[in-house]
């Protein structure tokens, strides 16, 4: 047990034990271990297995980067050991193992390693015969844990937050940061990813309590200010523009919009490179500093400290202070400058050693390390001179570099530079309202974080408008905190450089000698820093070697892309709650209530078609529009936009807006309207009404309502004409009561004169209906006597009653969009988006007519005066199939094929139980246009139906329902043949 | 037929099979109870129908004369929003554009909805779905629903947002409380059944919910 007295600023609440297993075995931590702390206090010291070689790997940074120690915790997988908190009852397992860890099959991988060389995958892979046989190998080892379907769905929340600076970091520059910026009136969120804020001021000591002191009394202060707020256990995942942030906690994802950014994100330890660098008890000195300030665990018995800063005697001090004893520290630097603590460790008699590295690590038969193999180099080049002593030891502390943690920085555009004098990228110029301090900005001696801390705080609250920022004096570092060649060379290799991947420093020289030199291509060849850690101990040692390989410097080698997210961001958090705005009409729980099969329309919900019990989709399809053929029917067009525009200049505006003219309308008529962009395609089209000389009221499609809106918004402020536009779109309800029998139901409610003299087909009349006051349209969409009726939305409901209790008598019923759609290609009437496409002109669907060449202007005219001057691609013609066609039917988007080649496409095709046949809309060559001509359409299966090409209407040619004294005909059901791919596919839906 | 018919309210299909009681005020059905605990969730997060209440807009060049000329007063200026003597509440939701939403007297409401404009004057009838949000939690509510910074808003002065609000465009009314602040928030009636059921999901998960007339009694008014 290796656990020792408390420690003032630990974690740990030693009256609660927690029980837990690993790798079925029991053990026991207290509660606010991270099982790695708890496993170590337990003497577990192998605590996973490495992604490629299956080596046994311990313990290395304890800061949420230690892929190697990955777990499975019930359905949880790939959850990292080094911090995850410790809970009651936990059931762990290590991730990347064949029969567990201890007795792990693939670890005779280590020793084929020699055939397993860089670039192993890509190489693999070259060989098309052999491809399926390493396919199935590469999925079979591969992939870290076990995904458990039967998961319960896990609603996360997604939030928003501002504030005026968000300080990333919590450590000792972060937290001067975010208490300087404060004081200068700004609201800040600090944030820290750990479990409890101070960061390395807490646990970075040297065995003197004055630096945790220091760092204690500013988060007091920090958490005692009222403008603070402290997010712990949260980190910023990534930077994106004008300062949005987005937070990760345990629960959810917060966007958080800050006026400025602080990243005081400190520094990644480094590991050294030494053959078996890897073994369990070899970890970075922060690590070990956390384990013993934290969690209260002593890291090793008996330790060698590897140093190439100061940082390195610190952590010797640091474990001094948790009873171990220290074997020796060994520098990488020929000369180590004079300091407290080196003068401290000499009078406790720790033996320093200056111009020598760790040669070799060795494993006892428990897989740890038990010693190691010093060597005297060259300092200049790093070369070993000299194989010397072996030292026993159970631990050894890497403290020889750092590498800072500016991804955020990267993200944000921030332009670095390689500082020599520390021997890491720093910012050159930060983005407006970015500020970086403290490790990640070159600064690394405790009191000048404070200072650095300080003067970015100030400034970023005067960025965000809170006094004006402070000079204050940094001080500058008296020695490099990083090591430039912390890597020693073995001719035995097992020097690792990415612990993620399992890449030793030959594999750089080999992918260096394959012509892989440069930063971006030897990382995808060797997959550095693309493994779970994103290179965050692995990046700035490969680009050393890189730089060395090939006789550059790091500042010309530079660095790869750092993308978001900066660290694994679990799905949940990610998909969080989505957002799907549904649009219903004021009528949607009548059709709900009269067994309305709803479907998606743009946002609105709409009554596909209404179910009837002992009929099939179909065959209610097929009823409901016989029911308007013969009787009455009324469906909700209250999805239509519902525009009016008021002004002297009304008349002007829709000329400009429309293809057609609308000045000459006579107030009281109605009129179609096609809208063009500027290029003459074919956006928009609907029904103009004028109810005023100067009001006139028009519908869009229900698709297009609210870009139309937008549009036409846009237009009116630009062109300043003397007129105003407003959307009735939610305001209005709109129904279509349509059928022989609609006038004597319509005229059971209204007073108006509903003759076809006083009330003609394509008028408009205000007016009242059952006591409400409504606009009304004789329209005839579906081909039928028919009036659109519109009323306030809030009326709708008991309009629609009135309707349905007054048509009872006459068999009235609702019908739905799908037998609208079957109605109105009886008529050869056009849906717009469905017939027409992002490239129709109207001259390509018969709408000619419609478009007034010879107006003074509007939107699209230019346009199409150049069109008309060419000849037309395509044509929108009718179609019809054999009455008694048997087996399958062309669908929707089924090509025309003439001579082999594409000559068009099908856009709308149903069955016409009025008609007897298959009846379609398809766009075809001009030259197959012709009425009689029979064009030839492909199905899925390859196979062709022959088609005539018909005029249309195909159905009352003449428009005769329109006019007095028609009789509507008997209905006429008539079902389709048997066939397969019916136009009404989705039968049973 | 003369007698007027009943008005149905934006948000009274979302409502169907929730609310426990109904009350009809001025021709129109509405919520007057969810069930229990109602006095709870407004603590937490309560959010109430306010869609009865009459409301109408005007907008265009000449509205504020028009308006002006019909004895209402309008707010200074854009986003801002301005209590009358009656009860009712006339938002400014841009140079030239103004919703009036009537308290417990409906007349002036109704005497613009029905004056004739004049030139330059444009009258915007209005469905809006009108919800009363109060609470402790109403800020978290609002947080995980809307990228709007409503915590940078002073409640004592009458501010008004036009923002998006879980995929919706709603406009929001800071209203001063003396237990802190509430919110009027109105969007296009076509969306109100999602927005309502959208937002009384969230409520839920903080501990509040729908609340019905006879809860909200006086913030109502």
């Amino acid at each position: 047990m290796t656990r020792i007295a408390a420690m003032p600023d630990e974690w740990l609440d030693r009256s609660r034990k927690l029980r837990f297993t690993f790798e079925g075995r029991s053990y026991e931590g207290l509660a606010g271990d991270t099982v790695a702390s708890a496993l170590w206090a337990a003497g577990v010291h192998t605590l996973g297995r490495s992604f490629k070689y299956h080596r046994p790997r311990g313990l290395l940074s304890a800061a949420n980067h230690d892929i190697n120690l990955m777990l499975q915790a019930g359905p949880r997988l790939n959850v990292r050991g080094d911090v995850e908190p410790l809970a009651e009852g936990m059931a762990l397992t290590a991730v990347n193992t064949f029969g567990g860890l201890a007795n792990d099959r693939a670890r005779f991988l280590d020793k084929l390693s020699a055939f397993l060389p860089v670039g192993f995958y890509y190489k693999a892979f070259h060989n098309k015969r052999l491809f399926p046989l390493w396919e199935r190998m590469f999925r079979r080892v591969t992939g870290l844990g076990t995904l458990d379907f039967s998961t319960p769905h896990i609603r996360t929340a997604k939030r928003y937050d501002f504030c005026d600076v968000l300080v990333v970091g919590a450590g000792p520059s972060g937290l001067a940061a975010a208490l300087a910026a404060a004081e200068a009136g700004a609201k800040v969120a600090l944030v820290d990813e750990n479990r409890r804020a101070g960061g390395s001021g807490l646990y970075q000591l040297g065995g003197s309590a004055e630096r945790r002191l220091a760092t204690r009394r500013l988060l007091d202060r920090a958490g005692a200010h009222p403008n603070v707020r402290l997010f712990e256990g949260t980190y910023a995942a990534a930077y994106y523009a004008d300062q949005w942030v987005p937070l990760v906690d345990g629960d959810k994802l917060t966007k958080m919009r800050a006026k400025a950014v602080i990243v005081a994100g400190g520094a990644y330890e480094q590991p050294a490179v030494f053959r078996h660098n890897d073994l369990p008890g070899v970890m970075l000195g922060s690590a070990m500093q956390r384990l013993i300030y934290r969690h209260a665990v002593r890291p090793a018995q008996r330790a060698v400290v590897l140093a190439g800063n100061a940082d390195a005697y610190r952590v010797a001090l640091d474990l001094l202070a948790a009873g171990s004893e220290v074997a020796a520290v060994v520098d990488l630097r020929a000369v180590v400058p004079p300091a407290a603590e080196l003068e401290a460790l000499r009078r406790r008699g720790v033996r320093c050693l200056s111009g020598h590295a760790i040669h070799e690590a060795h494993a006892g038969s428990d897989g740890r390390v038990n010693a190691v193999t010093l060597c005297r180099i060259d300092p200049s080049s790093g070369q070993v001179l000299e194989v010397g002593e072996r030292i026993a030891c159970d631990g050894v502390a890497l403290s020889t570099g750092w590498m800072p943690s500016a991804n955020l920085l990267y993200q944000a555009g921030t332009q670095m530079r390689y500082d020599e004098g520390v021997q890491q990228f720093v910012p050159r110029s930060l983005p407006p309202g970015v500020f970086a301090c403290g490790r990640v900005n070159g600064v690394y001696q405790l009191d000048a974080r404070f200072a650095d801390g300080q003067r970015a705080g100030s400034a970023a609250a005067a960025y965000a408008g809170h006094g004006a920022a402070q000079p204050v004096g940094v001080p500058q570092e008296g020695e490099s905190p990083s090591h430039p060649w912390p890597i020693v060379a073995h001719p035995k290799g097992k020097n690792f450089i990415d612990f993620d991947e399992d890449l030793q420093l030959k594999d750089f020289e080999n992918a260096v000698q394959e012509g892989y030199d440069n930063i971006e291509l030897l990382k995808r060849f060797t997959t550095v820093g693309m493994g779970p850690s994103q290179g965050k101990h692995s990046n700035m040692t490969a680009l050393r070697v890189l730089a060395r390989l090939t006789g550059k410097t790091p500042q010309q080698v530079g660095t790869t892309t750092a993308r978001p997210f900066f660290h694994p961001v679990p799905l949940s958090h990610l998909a969080g709650r989505g957002f799907h705005p549904q649009r219903q009409t004021p009528l949607h729980a009548r059709h709900a209530a009269l067994g309305a099969v709803f479907m998606p329309a743009g946002a609105w919900e709409r009554p596909e078609y209404y179910a009837v019990a002992g009929l099939s989709r179909r065959e209610a399809i097929h009823a409901e529009v016989q029911r308007v053929r013969s009787r009455v029917g009324v469906i909700d067009v209250g999805t239509l936009g519902k525009l009016e525009v008021r002004g002297p200049q009304a008349a002007e505006f829709l000329e400009r807006v429309y293809t057609g003219r609308y000045a000459n309308m006579k107030v009281g008529s109605t009129r179609y309207a096609v809208m063009c962009d500027e290029s003459g395609v074919l956006a928009d089209e609907g029904v103009v009404a004028r109810v005023a000389d100067d009001v006139f009221y028009f519908t869009t499609t229900s698709s297009g309502a609210a870009t139309v809106y937008r549009e036409l918004s846009r237009l009116n402020v630009e062109w300043r004409l003397d007129c105003g536009l407003v959307n009735l779109t939610g305001a209005y309800s709109a129904m279509n009561l349509a059928g022989p029998k609609a006038r004597e139901v319509l005229a059971t409610l209204t007073a108006m004169d509903l003759s076809s003299a006083g009330f003609p087909y394509l008028a408009c009349r205000n007016g009242e209906v059952g006591g409400v006051a409504v606009r009304m349209m004789r329209v005839g969409f579906v081909g039928e006597w028919g009036y659109e009726i519109h009323v306030p939305a809030e009326q709708g409901p008991a309009l629609w009653d009135a309707l349905m209790a007054a048509g009872a008598a006459h068999g009235i019923g609702p019908f739905g969009v799908e037998a609208q759609r079957l109605l109105r290609l009886e008529k050869g009437h056009l849906i717009v988006g469905q017939d027409t496409d992002g490239l129709t002109v109207p001259f390509e669907v018969g709408m000619d007519w419609a478009v007034k060449l010879d107006k003074p202007f509007f939107v699209g005219q230019r346009a199409l005066q150049a069109i008309q001057r060419k000849p037309l691609r395509h044509k929108l013609v009718g179609f019809r199939l054999p009455a008694g066609l048997r087996g399958a039917v062309p669908q929707e988007c089924h090509l025309v094929i003439e001579a082999g080649e594409i000559a068009g496409r099908v856009t709308s095709i149903a069955w016409s139980p009025n008609l007897g046949h298959h009846i379609g809309l398809a766009f075809v060559r001009p030259a197959l246009a012709r009425p009689g001509q029979v064009i030839q359409i492909r199905l899925s299966d390859g196979s062709q139906v022959a088609a005539e090409v018909c005029p249309t209407p195909f159905f009352d040619p003449k428009d005769e329902r329109q006019k007095d004294g028609h009789e509507p005909p008997p209905a006429r059901p008539s079902a389709p043949p048997a066939q397969r791919n019916s136009d009404l596919a989705k039968e049973g839906a | 037929m003369t007698t007027p018919l009943p008005r149905t309210g934006a948000l009274r299909d979302a409502q169907q099979g929730l609310a426990t009681r109904w009350a009809t005020l001025d021709a129109m059905q509405v919520a007057a109870a969810f069930g229990d605990a109602e006095a709870a969730r407004l603590t937490a997060a309560g959010i109430g129908d306010l869609s009865f209440r009459r409301r109408t807009g005007v907008k265009g060049r000449n509205a504020r004369q028009w308006l002006d000329a019909l004895g209402v007063a309008t707010p200074e200026r854009p986003n801002q929003w301005l209590a009358l003597p009656c009860g009712s509440l006339v938002a400014r939701l841009g140079d030239t554009e103004y919703a009036l939403v009537a308290g417990n007297d409906a007349q002036t409401v109704t005497r613009v909805a029905t004056a004739a404009p004049t030139p330059g004057v444009y009258p915007v009838p209005r469905f809006d779905a009108d919800l009363l949000l109060a609470g402790r939690r109403v800020p978290e509510l609002m947080a995980q629903t809307c990228a709007f910074d409503f915590g940078g808003l002073d409640a004592a002065t009458p501010t008004l947002v036009m923002t998006s609000m879980v995929g919706v465009g709603v406009t929001v009314l800071a209203l001063p409380g003396a237990d802190g602040p509430r919110w009027r928030l109105w969007c296009d009636g076509t969306y109100g059944g999602y927005l309502w059921r959208t937002l009384t999901g969230i409520a839920g998960e903080l501990g509040g919910g729908a609340v019905g007339l006879e809860t909200l009694g006086a913030l109502a008014r």
